[in-house]
């Protein structure tokens, strides 16, 4: 498909310029680990505070980052499967609204306002320009699913009886998701937290806020993760050599995350007051609950793979392991897309360990939940954007990668150096190593007196992996500037490789409309939201005043 | 309508998953291990004591601030056991015990609750886990648990 | 009609036996936790 320079322009865009602020999100993902380990005992490097550079760390690689691809792959996606384009006013409208945001909370975190961490917890106050972009990031990001949803009605006329393409099936549900859950954070952001950070309003409701974030917070993951789910079941299966071994499979999954994405929030509540045990034990078997369609996508794109080793000639039960395109470097997304596949056995599993009601106990806050974390979000969804990203940098622009031997390489790189960092962060975190925390300073100081020596070789490791994966890191930087700014050889094109279906599956109109699966989504939010914030209106006492990260006075300007 | 092999995947995971679910029960309500307890909020949590019911039951109102615990040392005999009641003063703060799933997070406006039995003696550190300023990484208190004999 | 025959031939075992790999990998994991947390308790 052959892109109009408007929307070509709108999604490059928005792969460079997160990618740009990578740089600055990987340096301080780097830095961290070297003031954790001891390393260093200080407060700040070149300007950079600890707790500023982590700030920036999380918001640039968690929020800018996946938000922006998200968007650019959405419109790549739709426009590929549905045979035109988004709108143009729209997706520039979207676009600048992002552009925007991300400037001003850049500002708020580089000029120091903003070390609140990208979760900005009150009664810690940010600059006003930090919710004020936030918002503003979150609202473009929006805009883009109205369009795509009227584009899709209007296929829905067209096509009464076709199956709606599985890709476009996924970035629909993501985005339905993004919006639910984004209201919350929108209402905590615009309503709590900005006029309370201008002193139009003199205090917030602690508890209140935190809930509402976290009705965000973990829709959120889901829609790191659906993009790279879009690229297992779509993408994957046929780059690898074989088919998708259940497209059903795939469109179970999406519509379950639909349903469960959100209401499952309060799992990263269990440790707090004002929240009762019972919606807190609820919401934790909901949370087993949207483990499911992960499963059954383990499954399925391991069955896709086997396929494709088998098709190639593969013997005995593991053999077709050893026949799928690891380092082919003209195949390069099969090697992006294994390597967070990889990493994400070990993420899942610890993610359901935190899912578990009281194991919570045992590592809430410790280093064992970024330990976690790198191998979800730092693995697969990282994988899946920085392949992709090059992948559309590469496809639309028609340039050849350059140095596609070392592109192929590390992505293995980064797997390596996340595995490393992820044993030491979790060990740690069992043995009571704290996360967001200057480890350097004190704990990790054998001349201070809260010297915790048993934190040494965890942090060690953990900087070692860090190491590794800044390579990597830098070695992705060179392989797509290089892609970027090279001459164009081949013709422009939009186009993705598609899996086809191994088995012959009818349409099943169940799992081909959105409509039964929006009500029941709204019906199972309300079911576990309405408890928990009954039980905070009930238990939660007065609000609080603003703090400044550097001053215990409250009302701090 | 689904592949034979896909059904038997979902089964194997609902298993898996009805046995943890089990297992989080079976502590919960025979081993009596659970997430803090939830109190309606009161004034009179937000000021720091350590109060002794008798010779092995005791009380910790413990007040987090920016960037202390209060009360910073706590002394009791093994054998005890404690009722912490948390709070915060200011920022949201962590409170961690890790050799005994202590972990609970000081809330401005919420009162959390846990129970713990210390049966042995030694210093027990208290670790702030929270982001909550420019001195969360000097945020740390102690509980000595001396053996039963000594005063 | 070769395609077929040839897909017939093809049963997931392989995938069923990772998967069940999969799942022996979170039980440890998840029973090492749960074993730490039964003896801090």
């Amino acid at each position: 498909m052959q892109l109009s320079r408007s929307l070509k322009n709108v999604i490059l865009i928005e792969l460079f310029l997160p990618i740009t602020l990578l740089i600055l999100g990987i340096y301080h993902g780097l830095m961290q680990t070297i003031y954790r380990s001891g390393a260093i005992h200080q407060t700040s490097e070149v300007h950079l505070d600890y707790y500023q550079g982590l700030t920036l760390h999380g918001v640039i690689n968690a929020i800018v980052l996946t938000s922006f691809f998200a968007v650019a792959f959405g419109h790549a996606t739709i426009a590929y499967y549905l045979k035109k384009e988004p709108n143009k006013t729209v997706s520039w409208l979207s676009l600048w609204l992002m552009v925007i945001g991300t400037l001003l909370a850049a500002w708020a975190m580089l000029s120091g306002n903003a070390s609140v961490l990208y979760t900005f917890y009150p009664p810690l106050k940010a600059h006003p320009f930090f919710y004020l972009g936030a918002a503003l990031l979150i609202v473009g990001s929006w805009v883009p699913l109205f369009n795509w949803a009227a584009m899709y009605v209007k296929w829905r006329k067209e096509n009464p009886e076709k199956k709606m393409p599985l890709a476009v099936l996924g970035t629909l549900v993501n985005f339905t998701i993004w919006f639910v859950c984004t209201l919350a954070v929108a209402y905590e952001v615009l309503v709590l937290l900005l006029p309370w950070s201008m002193g139009w309003v003199k205090d917030v409701n602690v508890s209140l806020s935190r809930t509402l974030f976290w009705f965000f917070g973990h829709a959120l993951v889901y829609f790191w993760l659906l993009p790279a789910y879009i690229m297992y079941y779509t993408i994957l299966p046929k780059v690898a050599g074989g088919k998708l071994y259940s497209d059903l499979a795939g469109r179970v999954a999406f519509f379950l995350f639909l349903l469960l994405s959100v209401p499952v929030g309060v799992h990263h509540q269990f440790s707090e007051p004002n929240i009762e045990r019972g919606t807190k034990f609820f919401q934790s078997m909901l949370t087993f609950g949207v483990a499911m369609p992960s499963f059954i996508t383990a499954f399925t794109i391991a069955a896709s793979l086997e396929y494709a080793g088998w098709k190639r000639g593969s013997k005995g039960l593991f053999g077709w392991m050893n026949k799928l395109p690891y380092l082919d470097k003209n195949n390069y997304l099969f090697a992006y897309m294994i390597c967070g596949l990889i990493l994400f056995i070990f993420g899942g599993l610890t993610g359901i360990v935190n899912a578990s009601y009281q194991l919570n106990n045992v590592v809430h806050n410790t280093a064992w939940m970024p330990g976690h974390f790198h191998m979800t979000v730092a693995g697969p969804v990282f994988l899946a954007i920085l392949g992709m990203s090059l992948y559309l940098f590469s496809t639309l622009q028609g340039k050849k990668i350059y140095l596609p031997r070392v592109n192929v390489i590390l992505p293995y790189l980064w797997l390596i150096g996340v595995l490393i960092f992820s044993t030491g962060l979790m060990w740690g975190g069992l043995i009571g190593e704290p996360r967001r925390t200057n480890l350097g300073m004190t704990y990790l100081n054998p001349s201070n007196s809260l010297y915790h020596p048993q934190w040494v070789p965890t942090t060690m490791l953990a900087l070692a992996g860090g190491i590794i994966m800044t390579l990597a890191g830098l070695l992705y930087f060179i392989v797509f500037f290089g892609t970027v700014f090279s001459k164009k050889s081949n013709t422009p094109v939009l186009e993705f490789p598609e899996s086809e279906s191994y088995h012959e599956e009818k349409r099943i109109k169940f799992f081909d409309s959105f409509k039964p699966w929006l009500v029941m989504m709204l019906v199972i939010i309300l079911i576990a939201y309405i408890p928990a914030l009954i039980d905070v209106m009930k238990n939660a006492g007065p609000s609080a005043p603003t703090f400044l990260p550097g001053n215990p006075t409250p009302g701090a300007k | 309508m689904f592949d034979k092999s896909e059904k038997g995947a979902l089964i194997a995971t609902c298993l898996i998953t009805a046995l943890f679910i089990f297992s989080i029960l079976y502590a919960k309500n025979s081993k009596r291990i659970d997430v803090p307890e939830c109190l309606p909020y009161n004034k009179t949590y937000e000021e720091p004591k350590v109060v002794k019911l008798d010779t092995n039951l005791y009380q910790v109102y413990a007040v987090a601030q920016m960037w202390q615990f209060q009360p910073s040392q706590i002394i009791i005999p093994a054998g005890s056991t404690v009722d912490f009641f948390l709070t915060s003063k200011d920022v949201v703060h962590g409170f961690d015990i890790y050799e005994k799933n202590v972990n609970l997070m000081a809330i401005y406006g919420g009162i959390n609750k846990t129970t713990v039995k210390f049966n042995e003696p030694g210093v027990y550190k208290i670790t702030c886990h929270e982001y909550c300023g420019i001195g969360h990484h000097n945020m740390q208190a102690e509980i000595i648990v001396n053996y039963p004999s000594s005063k | 009609m070769n395609e077929d025959i040839s897909k017939n031939n093809f049963k997931p075992r392989g995938a069923i036996a990772f998967f069940a790999f999969f799942l022996l990998l979170g039980l440890i994991i998840w029973f090492s936790v749960y074993y730490l947390m039964l003896q801090r308790n």
